[in-house]
């Protein structure tokens, strides 16, 4: 709590915030550019430096964007809560950005001071914190929703409430598995240890990287789970009522958990900034070389961002009941046993390892997978389908005895 | 113990200042032209015939108290979890060379940030005691619990319970959205 931790802390905080804000500003371009190559046709090139010819291949958007949010009406409708109303975008603003605290960048070592690339270095709780605070997330869109005192909002809201909260269910199986092999919450560690075994998470959790994945997508609220704001359902969902620079923030909110999912999928699954034959297994490196695992890192997390903007223009939105039984009836089962399933590999394997002559790793792989395809087939087995578009027969519990009785 | 999340804190107050920084942008830097059309809630060009202070449907009620049910309860597996696998993680791919250098490693991490770093010792070779076992080998090993595998009992119970739960919700129906 000295004045140089203050400090370091201080200028850490605004970096990464620019570099947020920044980064959130120029990936809707990015999008947007991704959305016209997939559609084939010309995204946004025209804005450049103004008051010239100059266009930069439209780089100068974001800014206008900005721009325009600034000096646009801001219009306070009569009908809402106020003090709800201007609270929930700072909530949902904060909460998306706090999570960024106990990211790590890695390490450098400066004339003797080695400096975590981390806004919170220290905290032993990274995982559970980053799990905690983008559940604050939910707060911020539920108090838009029901602030904005209109039917769509509260509906927008209401609905990505119950979206968030399900899934992030999977999402804390998933990571507990990882917990389980890795011993640490701590990011650091947890990326640390991928680099010096030099075998990513992914290659031998597939389980869990498909429930992480899958339940992060559905957190980042991206297309294929974007409830909190169907178009064509619910106008703007729960910003419907928002405009200027509390909808900035609420979009710069969205963005960041997009970013926020990448670079967890990056952290955790696919090593983080380790690369083979780039970047050593060190803990506190030189700065070339912290250099360059940042940008390893950034590079990879740009290859998720990208798979996410792909997959937007990809598919088209599930339905609610398709999203709830997603999360209830297939991943919460699943991650039950993937977490049983991780917790007796890593306690039996090995042994079993031992018994069977294999070598550890190529056991433990071995061994998932074949937990995966198991748990994969019977759950496309068992489960009911639910992209059965039918029309529900009967009353909404067919077989409902009389009168309940709930003490 | 709780300094390091002083900066957590400080990136709070940061983001609140901003956030109130932005509000107060838009409050202050813009036109404003209200009229009577604009005051409505926007519902498609429809004349809003409520309020939106109706009730809603139970099942979110429902959804909301399983869920608190079953985070917490997830929750609850992390300490475990994290004690289970502390200090395993060289048990664990121990055939790879390179995880000979892991305990010095992560025993490094644990310090405190802007530490100075102690001059490089390359320890390979020399003969380097056994980091005394931590978490629920520790636990073991100073005679706390009787063993590791009582303790992977008792969490399987206790992912068990969970399971029978989450049954009763399935039977209950309060899963169910269509």
């Amino acid at each position: 709590m000295d004045l140089l931790t203050t400090l370091e802390a201080g200028v850490k905080m605004v970096i990464l915030f620019g570099g947020l804000m920044g980064a959130a500003a120029y990936l809707v371009l990015v999008e947007r550019w991704v959305a016209a190559w997939i559609q084939d046709r010309l995204g946004p090139n025209r804005a450049g430096i103004p008051l010239t010819k100059i266009r930069l291949f439209g780089l100068g958007q974001p800014i206008a964007d900005g721009g325009k949010f600034i000096f646009k009406e801001e219009f306070t409708p009569g009908h809402v809560e106020k003090v709800l109303y201007f609270l929930a975008p700072v909530v949902s603003l904060t909460a998306a950005v706090a999570v960024f605290a106990v990211v790590p960048f890695g390490e450098v070592e400066i004339f003797g001071y080695r400096l975590r690339l981390a806004v919170a270095p220290g905290v032993d709780v990274g995982l559970l914190y980053l799990v905690a605070v983008s559940g604050l997330g939910v707060l911020g869109v539920l108090l838009g929703g029901w602030a904005s005192n209109n039917k769509y909002s509260l509906f927008g809201g209401i609905r990505s409430a119950a979206q968030l909260l399900s899934y992030e269910i999977p999402l804390g199986l998933a990571l507990l598995g990882i917990v389980l092999a890795a011993g640490s919450l701590r990011l650091e560690e947890i990326v640390l240890w991928q680099a010096q075994t030099g075998l990513w998470n992914i290659f031998w959790q597939p389980l869990g990287f498909s429930l992480f994945f899958l339940a992060a997508f559905a957190e980042a609220g991206r297309l294929p789970f974007d409830m909190a704001e169907a178009e064509q359902e619910l106008v703007g969902g729960y910003h419907t009522e928002y405009s200027g620079m509390k909808l900035m923030m609420y979009m710069v909110a969205e963005y960041l958990h997009m970013i926020l999912a990448s670079f967890l999928l990056v952290l955790v699954f696919f090593g983080g900034w380790h690369f083979w034959g780039l970047s050593g297994g060190e803990p506190a490196v030189a700065w070339p070389t912290a250099l360059l695992r940042v940008l390893i890192l950034l590079g990879k997390v740009l290859v998720v961002i990208w798979f996410f903007m792909v997959a937007r223009w990809s598919w088209p939105r599930f339905r609610f009941d398709q999203i709830m039984h997603l999360a209830w009836y297939v991943l919460i089962p699943i991650g039950l046993v993937y977490v049983v399933g991780a917790a007796v590999l890593a306690e039996y394997g090995p042994d079993w390892a031992a018994r069977l002559g294999l070598s550890l790793p190529l056991f433990m792989a071995a061994a998932n997978w074949t937990i995966f395809l198991v748990v994969w087939v019977a759950a496309a087995c068992l489960v009911p389908a639910h992209y059965d578009n039918r029309p529900l027969r009967g009353p909404i519990r067919p077989q409902a005895p009389a009168p309940e009785t709930i003490p | 113990m709780f300094t390091s999340f002083w900066p957590i804190f400080l990136f709070f107050l940061f983001l609140l200042a901003v956030g109130g920084v932005f509000i107060g942008i838009g409050y202050v830097w813009n036109p404003r032209r209200p009229n009577p059309v604009k005051a409505m809630p926007y519902e498609s060009g429809m004349d809003p015939f409520h309020d939106a202070r109706r009730r809603l449907d139970v099942r979110f009620y429902l959804l909301a108290v399983a869920f608190l049910v079953f985070d917490v309860e997830v929750l609850l597996l992390y300490p475990w979890a994290v004690a289970a696998g502390v200090g395993r993680q060289t048990i664990l791919f121990s055939s790879s060379p390179r995880t000979q250098a892991a305990p010095s490693a992560f025993s490094s991490t644990q310090g405190e940030a802007g530490q100075r770093v102690e001059p490089k010792s390359t320890s390979v070779s020399e003969e380097s005691p056994q980091p005394p076992p931590v978490g629920m080998d520790g636990a073991v090993s100073a005679g706390m619990i009787e063993s590791r595998r009582l303790v992977l009992a008792g969490a399987l119970v206790f992912i068990g319970l969970l399971a029978v739960g989450y049954l009763y919700d399935w039977r209950k129906g309060i899963l169910r959205w269509r």
